[in-house]
């Protein structure tokens, strides 16, 4: 087992001893309030415990998590040290107590800071960066113990509540060395803060340095819980605020720790950084130009009343605004580059597309080179694909930010491999110019469709036109011209002297002319059917009679446009053709009715199924002649068998 | 002969052909069946539908080419219900040869007149693909007047000076000027001795004007 790990129980055990210790000293000191701040303590406690528990599991040789353990440690160190002393001071007690001990562990509260300052100079992989690093880790653990030991031995009293107790290595002035030792502990602090700095710089990974802009944020904790604790001892003049900001503390650094360690993708740390850094900022800038304008304003105005301070706030809030969005725009620059070259860049773009000098299309190479991430995609969401796609239709895979506009998603913005998510803000910005993408590209390819759609149409038209030339040329003319040759023959069998029976020869010649002209009438069906003349009810109805299958008829159309019923009429009449010509089926319904939404037209048959909208089928060009008109035809199949046509025909009101 | 795949069509033709004079030796439904009896038969002329079994698309004329290649000296005269223009001048081009819409059928005089010339090796082709070559050389045929194209229309469509006379109530002789001053106007020179000849030297030269203006 790796030491670290091992460590880490050993903490545990340490931390049980003391929290035993703690409930010995508050049994002792018999107060009703006591269990209560233990418990609390002891939950507070758990935050450390669970974060270096996770650590440890995550990577049992990495001694971050182990020093997380000891900060959890630390909170029952404290509280066992503090309520020890508490119980031997109460007079009387039967604790014991160790005058050596009380002496050489003055400096206990150096707990609360050494295991972050740990954690700081060993993360991300539990071993110092660099040699400033590891001279920093010997300063700090060797201050702490110079300074106990010299405390030890320093002239003037003990710490309160203990100050009478005796000092069993005497009083020596090196124990004036514990001031020095002090500031090299101080200083230790500071340089464990800058280590992450070097190390954020060294960093050539974006993830490493994601991870560390977390530690970032966790050190920013710190003076934030000190400024928390001044405001509470300014405000309540005790130090129960204090010691809140310390568990805050230890809440907080934990919590971010773990986040940098494990999930750091999943927040947008840059933007909690920026928040962080700008509000704290904010609130001090406030109060002091508050302070510092309330006075002046009193010593320049003579008043010792509330006009100054009226004064002082208005102009406060005036310049807050504006202040909040200096500090956003420049803190944002330095601390999250990225982000504010994204947002800046769409911006640029958006301005562009305004202009009319740029394509809302250009969003990916543009986010590329803003993000130097030249394997970035930008997918958008459309219907019927279930992947985001890229502007040319491909799927674009991966994880990413999702790009969403009012609540839905349209898109996602992938990083290339290796690089960082996209911030968040990125793809807010993003929205606007990924909407209009989307819907450019669903318009060319609706227009794609309807030039297809168009093309089949007019072919489909040429190909009726040829359809029906051959049937005129090898029909009806066919016809005349025989009968013009054989009145030609009868002509000249008069003129050369013979006789010709008129009677049949008229006959025939009549009933020639009859066929021709029904040729002609059913070349002329073809074109609109003339059964249309008395309405779609009466051709459906024409249509059941001349089918080869049982058809039944529910028609419930009223009146319509002449359009829309000889289109109801084909999708009518090419159904029931396919069914009875592919389908195997038995019996067909035909219902037609109008809706809200148009005139239903549905073929339903107990066939085999398994009918397709394809290309160069009926189907597809009844599909285009119901599209023509701003329908929709579907084709499914029906349990347990057959096949629905349905149409939908907007019919206007 | 007749292959023809109309039988009303058919048969009407063949009456009527009866009736003027010519004895028909044979009608057959497709292409195969008057190729053999074409073959069998070896008539003077053979009519034939252009589109007809077993593909309703050419096989008229692929059936003329075969006919022209294996029975030089039968005349073909290919019926049609519609105007091609190309088809049909490459195949005059070839000789014994003719051309004409089915409805022409109707008009017996100018009908049997063009199955007597094809017979006999000369040629003949519809009026209307000739007026569709008149408008494309339109440009070209400038020099003429309105009689010179008259003449130069019914020399294309392979009528004789002396059908020319008959056609525009002209004399012989009339018509003759006419020619001579028509082939010197688009430098076609001397040609009047072959009938045949002087129709091919018209057509093509119509043909390479029209294509000059639809380029």
């Amino acid at each position: 087992m790796p030491w670290a790990r091992r460590t880490t129980f050993l903490l545990w055990g340490v931390s049980v001893a003391l929290l035993a210790l703690t409930v010995v000293a508050v049994r002792d000191l018999a107060e009703p309030a006591g269990t209560w701040i233990v418990g609390g303590t002891v939950l507070a406690s758990l935050v450390p415990f669970a974060a270096g528990w996770l650590a440890t599991r995550h990577d049992p040789a990495n001694w971050v998590g182990t020093w997380l353990t000891a900060a959890g440690t630390n909170i029952l160190l404290q509280m066992a040290h503090g309520n020890w002393a508490d119980a031997l001071a109460a007079a009387p007690s039967d604790l014991p107590g160790s005058a050596a001990l009380l002496n050489l562990t003055q400096g206990v509260w150096m707990g609360w800071f050494v295991p972050f300052a740990m954690v700081l100079l060993l993360f991300p992989d539990g071993r110092p960066a660099d040699r400033r690093a590891r001279r920093t880790v010997v300063a700090l653990l060797g201050s702490v113990v110079a300074f106990n030991a010299l405390l030890a031995v320093a002239p003037g009293p003990l710490m309160p509540p203990l100050e009478d107790w005796p000092r069993p290595f005497g009083v020596h002035w090196v124990g004036y060395g514990s001031i020095p030792a002090l500031l090299v502990f101080y200083g230790s602090l500071v340089m464990a803060a800058l280590a992450t700095r070097r190390r954020y710089r060294a960093a050539s990974d974006e993830v490493a340095r994601a991870r560390l802009r977390w530690m970032f944020l966790t050190c920013l904790t710190v003076p934030a819980t000190i400024l928390l604790c001044w405001t509470g001892y300014l405000l309540t003049g005790t130090p129960v605020v204090a010691l809140g900001g310390l568990i805050a503390m230890n809440f907080a650094i934990p919590a971010a720790t773990l986040v940098a360690m494990l999930r750091h993708e999943l927040y947008d740390v840059d933007r909690a950084v920026v928040a962080a850094t700008v509000y704290p900022l904010l609130a001090f800038g406030v109060v002091a130009a508050h302070a510092g304008l309330s006075a002046a304003l009193a010593l320049a105005l003579g008043a010792g009343s509330t006009v100054p301070a009226v004064l002082a706030t208005v102009v406060v809030v005036v310049l807050l605004l504006p202040a909040r969005a200096l500090l956003l725009r420049v803190l944002g620059a330095r601390l999250h580059p990225r982000r504010a070259r994204g947002v800046d860049a769409l911006r640029v773009l958006v301005g562009e597309v305004h202009a009319g000098t740029a394509q809302p299309e250009r969003l990916e190479p543009v986010l590329q080179e803003a993000l130097r991430d030249p394997g970035l995609r930008v997918g958008y969401r459309r219907p019927g694909r279930p992947m985001p796609v890229d502007v040319d239709g491909e799927p674009v895979p991966g994880d990413g930010v999702p790009i969403r506009l009012s609540g839905s998603d349209i898109g996602v913005i992938v990083p290339g491999p290796g690089h960082p998510r996209v911030p968040a803000d990125v793809a807010r910005e993003a929205a606007l110019l990924a909407e209009s993408v989307r819907l450019r590209g669903e318009l060319s390819q609706a227009l794609v469709e309807v030039d297809a759609s168009r093309e089949r149409l007019l072919r489909a038209g040429y190909e009726e036109r040829r359809r029906l030339e051959m049937d005129l040329h090898d029909g009806a003319q066919q016809r005349l011209v025989s009968l013009g040759m054989r009145l030609r023959v009868a002509q000249h069998q008069v003129a050369s002297g013979g006789s010709v029976a008129l009677d049949p020869l008229v006959d025939d010649a009549v009933e020639e002319l009859a066929l021709a002209v029904r040729e002609l009438r059913e070349i002329a069906h073809g074109l609109r059917p003339s059964c249309l003349d008395d309405g779609l009810g009466p051709a459906l109805e024409s249509l059941s009679r001349s089918s080869a299958l049982p058809l039944h008829v529910s028609y419930s159309g009223g009146d319509l446009p002449d359009h829309v019923s000889v289109t109801a009429y084909y999708v009518a009449s090419e159904g029931v053709t396919n069914a009875v010509k592919h389908s195997g089926a038995r019996s067909v319904a035909l219902d037609v009715r109008r809706t809200d939404d148009g005139l239903h037209v549905a073929v339903h048959d107990d066939g085999a199924g398994g009918a397709r909208i394809a290309g160069g089928t009926g189907l597809a060009m009844l599909h285009d002649r119901v599209r023509a008109l701003g329908g929709r035809l579907s084709v499914t199949d029906r349990q347990p068998a057959g096949t629905s046509l349905v149409a939908v025909i907007p019919c206007g009101s | 002969m007749i292959g023809e795949d109309s039988a009303l069509f058919r048969a009407g033709l063949r009456s009527l052909l009866t009736e003027v004079g010519h004895d028909v030796v044979a009608d057959t439904p497709d292409a195969p069946s008057t190729l053999a009896a074409v073959l069998e038969h070896r008539p003077d002329l053979a009519i034939l539908d252009i589109r007809m079994p077993p593909d309703h698309a050419d096989d008229g004329a692929r059936l003329a080419a075969h006919i022209r290649t294996e029975l030089p000296d039968t005349g073909v005269l290919l019926l049609s219900q519609h105007v091609e223009s190309r088809l049909s001048v490459d195949l005059v081009a070839a000789g014994h040869f003719g051309y004409l819409l089915k409805d022409r059928v109707l008009d017996v005089g100018d009908f049997t007149a063009a199955l007597e010339r094809v017979a006999t090796g000369g040629s003949a082709l519809d009026p209307e693909v000739v007026a569709r070559l008149m408008v494309g050389g339109s440009t070209a045929l400038t020099p003429l007047t309105t009689r010179e194209r008259e003449v130069l229309a019914l020399m294309a469509e392979g009528l004789t000076n002396s059908g020319i006379a008959a056609r525009l109530v002209l004399t012989d002789r009339t018509v003759e000027t006419h020619v001579s001053r028509i082939l010197h106007k688009l430098g076609l020179g001397e040609t009047t001795t072959n009938e045949h000849r002087r129709v091919l030297a018209v057509l093509r030269y119509l043909e390479s004007h029209r294509n000059l203006a639809n380029n």
